[in-house]
């Protein structure tokens, strides 16, 4: 699939988002409006109401002139993006690995929409349904786990990593045997949010190459407190889901933070989180960085298991995504 | 301390556990030091007696039944206070607490730190004054809460 519903060099308008033409079937009625944007110089014209179908003829003739993208109202991210589950999951012909990839392809310009939004709700919102499109791909019984890490993008940007850390999150949960009807789907949607505190710290430290002073040290630990504080008046958010943004870098052993929780304290889900949070770290390139080999970061975690991680968490995690270890 | 805080205090249980390397916590008097101090708005004095916690609910997903606690405070300033709990509390959770010159205050929690097994030092600032009866909320139950 080419594009990414994200056109380079341009922004898209205010209150429309990004969608690559080649998510939309033909003959498929959508509840939202289709818009077409020829240039940076003009504004953005309708180009199919809602609920009137794009007809195949439609679909080529966009391609044939080069279009490959079109918008919709930020107000209806969410129909968008249930639209794909159905059709990129109803889609047979593909592998579990490249529905996969198809999904995260397919909601990147929703996901940077919501999120730049600042509106905690639509973030919430993105999260509860990327959670369940990605509960049903990771979690089909042909989905090989070691396969799903051989495609997954390793660069650090913000999308990729809450994206990878919500995929090891929702594999790792589910091969730890949670079951209960909506907890993968909510451990999925808390791993993608949970980083959402650090829209508040500097770039400069973020990306800061060199060692962090104290004071940036404790200006980025604050992040989970302000994505905590962000979403805990949230309604429809759960109690594990507000802790995997709260406790993700708690450890074990007390010397993780906020709080230096230990042991019971930690959430189980934010222990399921933490281990996904690393891994991610170690294995993605850094501009100052190359990723770790797959086998040291199995080994890091392995040594650091019982006191940073859960042990039975990072036995089951090394076992399934690399199942000669 | 009035009658009717020490009736309350007696009735509220205590959950925290002191470390037993503080087993001086209420011996500290004065001016708090050190360069945490020296940042703050307002000065900070050590005040180390007995408070009640009313907790009162504030997020839709932690239920917090109307119970109060006997919680020992360890600093105040204008601005905000410290004290001592034996569960953790949350930021931006909304309670009151009754200090030893009986008035009850409205406070926000800002920070938790944890000092040891049943012992969390609580960050709080002040958010405005309330006028509630301590009697409307209960004493928690004698049992320890899990």
């Amino acid at each position: 699939m080419s594009g990414q519903g994200i056109i380079e060099g341009k922004t898209a308008p205010s209150g429309l988002v990004a969608i690559a033409i080649e998510t939309l079937l033909p003959r498929d009625a959508l509840d939202f409006d289709l818009y077409l944007w020829p240039s940076a110089d003009s504004p953005p014209v309708l180009y199919r109401e809602a609920n009137y179908p794009l007809e195949e003829a439609d679909l080529d003739r966009l391609l044939s002139q080069g279009v490959n993208t079109l918008y919709i109202p930020a107000a209806k991210c969410r129909s968008y993006q249930q639209y794909l589950r159905k059709v990129v999951l109803r889609n047979s012909r593909l592998r579990p690995t490249q529905r996969f990839m198809l999904l995260k392809k397919a909601n990147r310009a929703v996901f940077e929409s919501a999120f730049r939004s600042g509106v905690p709700g639509r973030m919430m919102e993105f999260a509860e349904e990327f959670g369940r499109q990605l509960w049903e791909v990771v979690c089909d019984r042909e989905m090989v786990l070691t396969h799903l890490f051989a495609v997954m993008d390793h660069d650090y940007l913000t999308y990729t990593h809450l994206t990878n850390v919500c995929t090891y999150s929702v594999a790792l949960a589910h091969w730890l045997g949670i079951r209960r009807p909506g907890d993968i789907e909510a451990i999925a949607a808390g791993a993608l949010l949970h980083d959402y505190g650090k829209r508040h710290v500097p770039p400069a430290i973020l990306n800061k190459r060199d060692r962090l002073t104290p004071s940036e040290r404790e200006i980025i630990r604050q992040h989970v407190v302000a994505g905590f504080t962000a979403f805990c008046s949230q309604e429809n958010i759960q109690w594990g889901q507000l802790m995997m943004l709260y406790q993700h870098h708690e450890r074990l052993n007390g010397r993780g933070y906020p709080v230096g929780l230990t042991g019971e304290e930690i959430h189980p889900w934010a222990k399921i989180c933490a281990i996904a949070d690393v891994f991610d770290a170690l294995t993605s390139a850094r501009p100052y960085r190359p990723p770790d080999p797959l086998e040291d970061v199995l080994e890091y975690l392995q040594q650091r298991a019982g006191n940073d991680f859960d042990p039975e968490m990072v036995r089951c995690w090394v076992a399934k995504i690399c199942p000669t270890n | 301390m009035s009658d009717e805080l020490e009736l309350l205090l007696a009735r509220s249980p205590c959950l925290v556990r002191l470390p037993p390397d503080w087993s001086d916590f209420f011996e500290k008097t004065g001016l708090v030091q050190g360069v945490m101090a020296e940042r703050r708005q307002f000065p900070r004095i050590n005040l180390r007696s007995r408070a009640v916690l009313q907790y009162r609910q504030t997020f839709p997903s932690l239920p917090r039944p109307a119970f109060t606690y006997t919680v020992y405070t360890k600093d105040i300033s204008r601005s905000g206070l410290a004290f001592l709990h034996g569960e953790q509390l949350y930021p931006s959770e909304q309670m009151i607490i009754i200090l030893p010159d009986g008035k009850p205050r409205r406070i926000e929690i800002v920070r938790c730190r944890r000092i040891g097994p049943s012992c969390f030092e609580i960050g709080a600032r002040f958010a405005g004054s309330v006028d509630p009866a301590p009697e409307e909320a209960d004493p928690a139950p004698k049992e320890t809460p899990t």
